[in-house]
């Protein structure tokens, strides 16, 4: 409202840009390649990576100019969000060319494989397998809350490739090509009665060596980045779903990108925007109530101060410091999304006893909420998080603490069996 | 608004030297040791402010012997003086008072009376509050009667920051024009000053009771709401400045106490109950900052077209309820030696609360903010 979080030259130049080149009669494989090259699918890289050098808050704004001007956006998703900036910062020549200029062109679709049915918020516990023979890698394994596994080209996978070194100390990054034998996915129909998760198994699958990013062992430090990248892009506001889905399986590539600029996104439950409540409470006619107005205030003060964190963030980030800022952007994220669900349940009443029509959006935001402070980290692994590298307080005691990761597993197994 | 968030190398060194002057005329033990002076400040540290550092006069303009800094200067000033809980007429006289004399335009008024509170050798103090406890200007009702710059004025004021040490008292008072501003000497006979215990004991407040006092008309008559208005969101926006310092000293207080205490053989810090309270702390603390700061950088900029009532009101209440809740945490982590007289977790706690209740609390801030967002 009152803060324009992006300089107004960005609208000028984003519209000049779209005035020139928005064809609706272009393929969306086609576009989305114009809009990449252009560096609008990730305008906060620098030029060298493939953006324009901007904030990261220009990205959302850019998105909705397209939007405004009835413009296919530019492709989104996982893989942007964070296989890019990871591969970006780890990988090498030849892997940057082969991943992060076809997910900025949207040529490809991106999920995470990192969480496993055993291993949950203790993520280096993890149990998949991956074997060297010759150049290549077999995977043994299964993950698990992989979202959008099901119309992934590619996965961030994390894999143990040495189960003889402390758990954190054995495990590989890989970009995994699922669409090949030995990888199943299966999806998970969530509490939402949406399907936006999978189980993924794999039964000797391959990854080629060249596709192992920041080297042999070294994965548990690339994966401090991508978690960084997921958990700051979260709280800024990013982790858009793609829409319509880059990549060969997402389906709308060979789509005339004038047609897919005009649909909805799937993703409507995941969304109470402020201007929603605003005028719901208005067309209640709650707008009066005083316990409304004061909730919604409260709101949008977490709305608001949690766009100056982040622009505050980026102004001592140019002086050395706000490392403290990027760390609470997820929880600061997560109670705004609570209190959304809260005040939207409010104020449609009985209504929200009925998850169909008008108002069913908000019942499905109702639905989606508790994973807010489930996904990208758990709320009490975030709030470790700050306890531990920003306030200096002790590390939690690890009771696997100086045990290699096959050590540890056959610990576990004992005391369950002990239980037992 | 691009230099938001953007502290100059100059005022970097400013906040150092503020702070080194804190750290030495502001230790815990010279706080308790003024709030239990009636005056409720030391006489000779607030001197030597003013020789050193000058911050008596660091809002009010060159022209009448001060600094001529801004709110984010001001903002500097007053977080460091919220974290070392420095007992001063500082808010009152330097910041309130001559926030309502600039805002009145009055140049005469100014010339008389600013450069005397520039220097430290008067203290001023603005008296708006009465028996309702409304800070809303247009609700003041204390009579002034008379015509042609001088009124007598009678009725009573509340919660006067400083009130009883004040050498000059800025009365909002009501005349047939309506609300008007008056300048009242301390010591105008007529006027008594009744010092009341406060809740917050390192910022001392007063009753005032108007019989009959003669004053000076301040701008112009009837005209006052709007710039009084207007001196309250100033102010508002370095009293959060100093809620913030504040903050973050509950909260560097029991992170060091989560660190040295152990139980159960490890350091309470170690343990996730305390940990996620410490964390929570965080967010409200860092929230509450950069709100406190954009704040100040939005005032500093007139021409940003920024809404200073909406982000003022936001921001009080932001910071408020911040504080409290990081004051109320640190005495928890803290235990039983938190809730103890001997303990600074208590004058922390008090000033959260006290500054809550200044110029209109979490609440009522977000009944303002509600009227400025669509609803």
């Amino acid at each position: 409202m009152s803060d324009s979080v992006v300089s107004p030259d960005l609208d000028e130049t984003v519209r000049g840009w779209l005035d020139e080149n928005w064809d609706p009669g272009l393929s969306v494989e086609d576009w989305w390649q114009k809009v990449g090259r252009a560096g609008w699918a990730a305008p906060h890289f620098s030029p060298e990576e493939g953006g324009r050098g901007m904030p990261r808050n220009a990205d959302a704004r850019v998105r909705s100019i397209f939007a405004e001007h009835g413009a296919l956006r530019p492709p989104g998703g996982l893989g942007l969000l964070m296989a890019a900036p990871t591969i970006l910062r780890h990988g090498t020549e030849d892997q940057i060319d082969r991943h992060v200029t076809p997910i900025l062109e949207g040529r490809t679709n991106w999920c995470q494989l990192f969480s496993e049915p055993g291993a949950g918020s203790d993520l280096a516990g993890l149990s998949t397998r991956a074997e060297r023979d010759g150049d290549r890698w077999i995977i043994t394994g299964q993950k698990v809350w992989s979202s959008m596994a099901h119309e992934s080209d590619y996965g961030m996978l994390l894999a143990r490739t040495d189960p003889d070194q402390p758990k954190h100390g054995g495990i590989s990054w890989f970009a995994f090509a699922l669409d090949q034998p030995g990888v199943t996915v299966r999806p998970l129909r969530e509490m939402t009665g949406e399907i936006m998760f999978n189980e993924v198994f794999f039964d000797g699958a391959i990854c080629e060596d060249r596709d192992l990013i920041g080297g042999m062992n070294n994965g548990w430090a690339v994966t401090q980045s991508t978690l960084f990248f997921e958990r700051t892009g979260i709280g800024a506001g990013g982790g858009h779903a793609g829409f319509p889905k880059p990549g060969p399986k997402g389906g709308a590539l060979g789509r005339l990108a004038g047609d897919a600029a005009g649909d909805e996104p799937e993703d409507r439950y995941r969304i109470v925007a402020f201007p929603h409540l605003i005028e719901l409470a208005r067309r209640t006619g709650r707008h009066e109530d005083p316990i409304v107005r004061d909730k919604l205030a409260r709101l949008w003060s977490f709305i608001q101060t949690g766009a100056w964190n982040a622009r505050r963030a980026k102004a001592e980030a140019r002086h050395g410091g706000g490392g403290a800022i990027g760390s609470i952007s997820k929880i600061a994220q997560t109670r705004i999304v609570k209190l959304s669900v809260e005040i939207a349940m409010d104020l449609i009443g009985a209504e929200g006893l009925v998850a169909e029509g008008e108002e069913a959006r908000f019942v499905d935001a109702f639905l989606f909420a508790p994973a807010s402070s489930i996904y990208g980290g758990t709320d009490e692994i975030q709030r470790n998080i700050c306890a531990e590298r920003i306030l200096g307080l002790p590390r939690e005691e690890r009771a696997d603490k100086g045990l290699t990761f096959a050590e540890s597993t056959r610990r576990q197994q004992s005391m369950r069996g002990a239980r037992a | 608004m691009s230099a938001v968030f953007e502290f100059s190398d100059e005022q970097r060194e400013f906040r150092d030297m503020v702070r080194r002057f804190l750290e030495t005329h502001s230790t815990e033990t010279s706080v308790r040791e003024w709030m239990d002076d009636d005056g409720g400040y030391d006489p000779a540290v607030w001197k030597d402010m003013a020789g050193q550092l000058g911050l008596q006069g660091l809002i009010v303009p060159e022209a009448h012997g001060g600094q001529g800094f801004g709110p984010v200067e001001l903002a500097i000033v007053l977080e460091e003086m919220g974290h070392f809980l420095f007992g001063s007429p500082f808010l009152a006289s330097a910041v309130l008072a001559v926030n309502a004399l600039v805002e009145a335009g009055d140049e005469k008024a100014a010339s008389d009376v600013l450069p005397a509170i520039a220097s430290g050798e008067q203290i001023a103090t603005l008296a708006l509050c009465e028996a309702e406890g409304s800070w809303d200007p247009t609700s003041v009702t204390l009579s002034a009667k008379g015509g042609n710059g001088a009124f007598r004025l009678s009725g009573e004021k509340r919660y006067v920051l400083s009130g009883h040490v004040a050498d000059v008292v800025l009365v909002a008072g009501r005349s047939e024009a309506g609300v008007s501003l008056f300048l009242v000497r301390g010591d105008a006979p007529g006027l008594e000053r009744s010092p009341v215990p406060a809740l917050d004991m390192t910022r001392k407040l007063a009753t005032l009771r108007f019989d009959d006092v003669e004053a000076t008309l301040v701008g112009e008559e009837g005209g006052a709401a709007a710039s009084l208005s207007r001196a309250l969101d100033r102010t508002t926006i370095a009293l959060a400045a100093e809620q913030v310092g504040a903050t973050q000293r509950c909260l560097d207080m029991a992170v060091e106490y989560a660190k040295d205490r152990f139980q159960f053989g490890r350091p309470i810090g170690a343990f996730q109950a305390i940990k996620h309270k410490c964390a929570d702390m965080l967010l409200e603390l860092e929230s509450a900052r950069s709100a406190a700061y954009y704040a100040s950088f939005a005032a500093a900029d007139a021409a940003s077209g920024d809404d200073l009532e909406e982000i003022t009101a936001l921001t009080k209440g932001y910071c408020s309820e911040a504080f409290l809740q990081v004051a109320a945490e640190n005495i928890q982590i803290h235990g039983g030696i938190g809730f103890t007289w001997e303990h600074a977790a208590h004058l922390y706690y008090r000033r959260a609360k006290s500054t809550d209740l200044l110029f209109g609390d979490a609440a009522h801030q977000r009944g303002r903010l509600a009227g400025r967002i669509g609803l």
